[in-house]
């Protein structure tokens, strides 16, 4: 079972994720690998948000992507 | 693995079996296979990989492989690209008894507390780009707390769990 110390750093982690997609592709990469990489966290978000070890953590962010 | 108990205890050793002092392997009831020995003493870190963005995947394939085969059910490939192709993905499936342990991604941190429910098993996936890498669970096995694709390298532990 996740700890409250490593639940906040999932978190930390998953906000992470929710600002790569939401800044868009990064100059230095080619379209093909954004799709291959936004599409692997996305999967990922919408597995993770769903989690049984979350408490009150806001998903708001989260849903406006995968829903 | 099989389990066998010894007044209600599991006999959780490598070799806990013996007869007329010798180990045994398996044990066998009227023909039908009881026990096998745990390959590995439970717990055990059977390998770490690390790989780095605009890396491949031919060493995990072949030598890690070739060194740590029980823990694999069968030779790890790339599902999609290459070696050399800039994007790639290598899937791999643990055979039961071993399991993701510890993954770390360097942009998006670490999960250190095993792969969630279940520590058996699993088919997972790992991602290399140019600039990104990571890990990812396909089916089976436990779920990963940390995403599959961050900026630069990545590394992941398998333990075995004898479960």
């Amino acid at each position: 079972m996740a700890t409250a110390e490593q639940i906040a750093h999932y978190y930390e982690g998953l906000c992470k994720v929710v600002d790569n997609i939401n800044a868009g592709k990064p100059d230095n990469m080619i379209q093909a690998s954004w799709d291959i990489h936004s599409s692997i966290n996305i999967e990922w978000l919408k597995t993770i948000v769903n989690a049984d070890f979350w408490t009150d953590e806001d998903m708001t962010a989260v849903h406006l992507i995968i829903d | 693995m099989g389990s066998i108990y010894f007044n209600g205890s599991e006999l959780t050793g490598q070799h806990d079996v013996k007869f007329n002092g010798t180990d045994m392997d398996n044990v066998y009831l009227n023909g039908t296979k009881l026990w096998t020995r745990h390959p590995y003493a439970l717990d055990t870190l059977i390998f770490t990989v690390s790989f780095g963005a605009g890396g491949n995947c031919d060493s995990f394939i072949s030598s890690t492989y070739s060194t740590y085969p029980l823990a694999f059910a069968s030779q790890p490939f790339y599902n999609s690209g290459s070696s050399g192709s800039l994007d790639k993905t290598c899937r791999f499936t643990l055979n039961d008894g071993f399991y993701v342990s510890y993954y770390n991604q360097d942009e998006l941190g670490t999960d250190s507390d095993g792969a969630g429910a279940s520590n058996t098993g699993g088919t997972y996936q790992i991602y290399i780009g140019g600039t990104v890498s990571g890990l990812s669970h396909v089916s089976g096995g436990g779920g990963l707390s940390v995403a599959g694709s961050g900026n630069n390298g990545h590394s992941f532990k398998v333990t075995y769990s004898g479960q």
